[in-house]
């Protein structure tokens, strides 16, 4: 179901098939709006993936006004080397700033720098290795390198701690966030063990996969596949000197050619449960100041919209019917119920009934 | 048209044997709106139920399941078939805080935990290829398209599913108060808030404590 048939959908309890009161971009943004909204309320977009390390990125770019022309169909981008904040280059070792500002002394630099993170295990890197979160990444719920645990820490912890934490390597035992808008992460220290399969370079596919013709490599491995007549189609997630994790996603804007093409994009949302979104786009639509609000038909939907968010958590409780605990918080007692008196058989009289 | 389709041409004032608007080429509204009510029982109650297996491979713990047929919903027990002994449930937070190590661990799967809509773990990971994991799921059924296509649904939930096409029905004319009537008719007669209630099932008995 993608969004050209959710609209149609939409636009049939609107009344307005002919896009005459509410537009396709208006309905769209709200869609968005609702989707993320609904996401907040019942959090049930969670997913996993396994991140190759050293991970591989579509497109590298430098300065920032290259963003603008990187390929729009495509999303992982790497930013290589430094921006000089006080002026317009690009710089990759440090001490070039220096010879900038007329400075003949030369600090030294860690180690080498590069323009793709897999090169960093060619030469000692003299940089982080940032590793992009998987697209639609929100919040961590459990992270893992080689199947162990990792644990978050602060950049400032680990600069406190090692001199040397740029170009540390060994086991991962850590991760830190290098910022927030680029939604990458660092592992410390660097992994030293790779996931390549053969010594010509880069190799992140093993026997059975295929190459992406467009994108040189797989970028994402998926696996074997049974064939139909074994009844199930499985899609393996291999752990070994990956970086494997799972969160909880946001939930994906649509962004289709709102010139007329490309509306066959789809909600991450599970096929089941974007009738609620349809619900919560109507409501705000109805309530728009346009020639087409109606107060009664907006109250309407927004109920329908309030009764799917309960089914969802409803469904989300259902999820866990097959649990023999329950989880809690220490705050909390289990036993819930407290007995202040005993119990007493039945033809007893009450405990008040006897004080009175 | 269906049963249920010609239940609700009824309630909406339509000729059933000649429609004026929903005819058998024009019926898409209204088996839209039954085919969103029997998905939202289906996802509230969980009474839709087949049983899927996964081969397990040595060493990978974790699977994304795709289902040919219907939704994945939830699952509702796990069945190891070669060790012959069901699975309990787990997640995240308990594995992590009983031993934040057990992906390392091989062996006999013990636990198994659902992660997001199509991805099921099993702990300990498998040390062979050599079992195969049963789920009883509980599946949101496939949309039916055509008039003979069955209708995975109990009896008990048909007139809701005709209140819940008839509330839409009058939504998309304009009319609220007639939809929330009829919506609140469709409430009445769907398990939303509690369960099936299994205690039913038994007999009861009568005599001395």
């Amino acid at each position: 179901m993608n969004i050209s048939e959710q609209l149609t959908k939409i636009r049939r309890f609107l009344r307005d098939p002919d896009a005459t009161i509410w537009s396709n971009e208006l309905l769209i943004r709200i869609f968005n709006q609702v989707q993320e909204d609904l996401q907040n309320k019942v959090k049930i977009l969670e997913d996993v993936e396994a991140i190759k390390v050293p991970p591989t990125y579509h497109q590298t770019y430098m300065h920032e006004w290259e963003w603008a022309y990187l390929d729009s169909n495509l999303s992982r981008f790497y930013r290589c080397f430094q921006q000089h904040q006080q002026a317009q280059h690009i710089y990759t070792h440090v001490w070039e700033i220096q010879h900038v500002w007329d400075i003949d002394t030369d600090v030294s630099d860690t180690g080498a720098h590069f323009t793709q993170p897999w090169e960093a295990w060619f030469l000692t890197p003299g940089e982080e290795i940032r590793i992009r979160f998987p697209r639609g990444f929100h919040e961590l719920r459990f992270i893992t390198y080689d199947s162990d645990p990792i644990c978050f820490e602060t950049k400032k912890q680990l600069m406190e701690r090692d001199s040397q934490w740029e170009t540390t390597s060994g086991t991962p035992l850590s991760y830190y966030r290098p910022d927030e808008l680029d939604d990458s992460f660092c592992l410390y220290p660097r992994p030293t063990n790779s996931n390549w399969t053969d010594g010509d370079g880069l190799a992140l596919y093993q026997n059975g996969d295929t190459n992406d013709s467009e994108n040189g490599v797989v970028i994402r491995r998926t696996g074997t596949t049974l064939s139909s007549d074994k009844g199930l189609t499985v899609d393996i997630i291999d752990l070994a000197n990956n970086v494997f994790m799972v969160f909880e996603e946001n939930a994906i804007d649509l962004t289709p050619n709102l010139n007329g093409t490309n509306y066959l994009q789809e909600s991450n949302f599970p096929k089941f449960m974007r009738k609620y979104i349809e619900y919560g786009v109507l409501a705000k639509a109805f309530r728009a100041n346009t020639d087409g609000r109606i107060q009664s038909l907006a109250d309407y939907w927004q109920q329908r919209f309030d009764i799917g968010v309960q089914a969802i958590k409803r469904y989300k409780l259902k999820r866990k019917s097959d649990r023999h605990y329950q989880l809690t918080t220490k705050d909390r007692s289990v036993n819930t119920r407290q007995r202040q008196h005993p119990r007493l058989p039945a033809v007893y009289p009450s405990v008040s009934h006897i004080r009175s | 048209m269906n049963d249920l389709e010609k239940d609700v041409l009824i309630i909406i004032g339509e000729n059933v044997d000649s429609p004026d608007v929903f005819t058998s080429s024009n019926i898409t509204p209204i088996r839209d709106s039954v085919n969103d009510a029997i998905e939202e029982i289906a996802m509230v109650s969980g009474l839709y139920r087949e049983r899927y297996s996964i081969p397990l491979y040595q060493d990978q713990a974790f699977y994304r399941v795709k289902f040919t047929r219907g939704i994945f919903g939830f699952v509702v027990s796990a069945w190891l078939r070669g060790n012959k002994r069901p699975l309990d449930q787990t997640d995240i937070i308990k594995l992590t805080a009983e031993n934040p190590r057990f992906l390392r661990q091989a062996g006999p799967p013990r636990e198994y935990l659902q992660i997001g809509m199509d991805v099921i773990g099993v702990v300990p990971k498998p040390g062979s290829s050599s079992d195969i994991l049963e789920l009883d799921c509980a599946v949101i059924p496939e949309r039916y398209s055509s008039d003979d296509d069955r209708l995975k649904l109990r009896e008990t939930f048909k007139k809701a599913i005709v209140s819940y096409a008839a509330s839409e029905y009058y939504a998309s004319r304009g009319d609220a108060k007639e939809a929330s009537m009829h919506y609140k008719d469709y409430l009445d007669h769907v398990p939303f808030f509690k369960d099936y209630k299994e205690s039913a099932e038994y007999t009861p008995r009568v005599g001395n404590k």
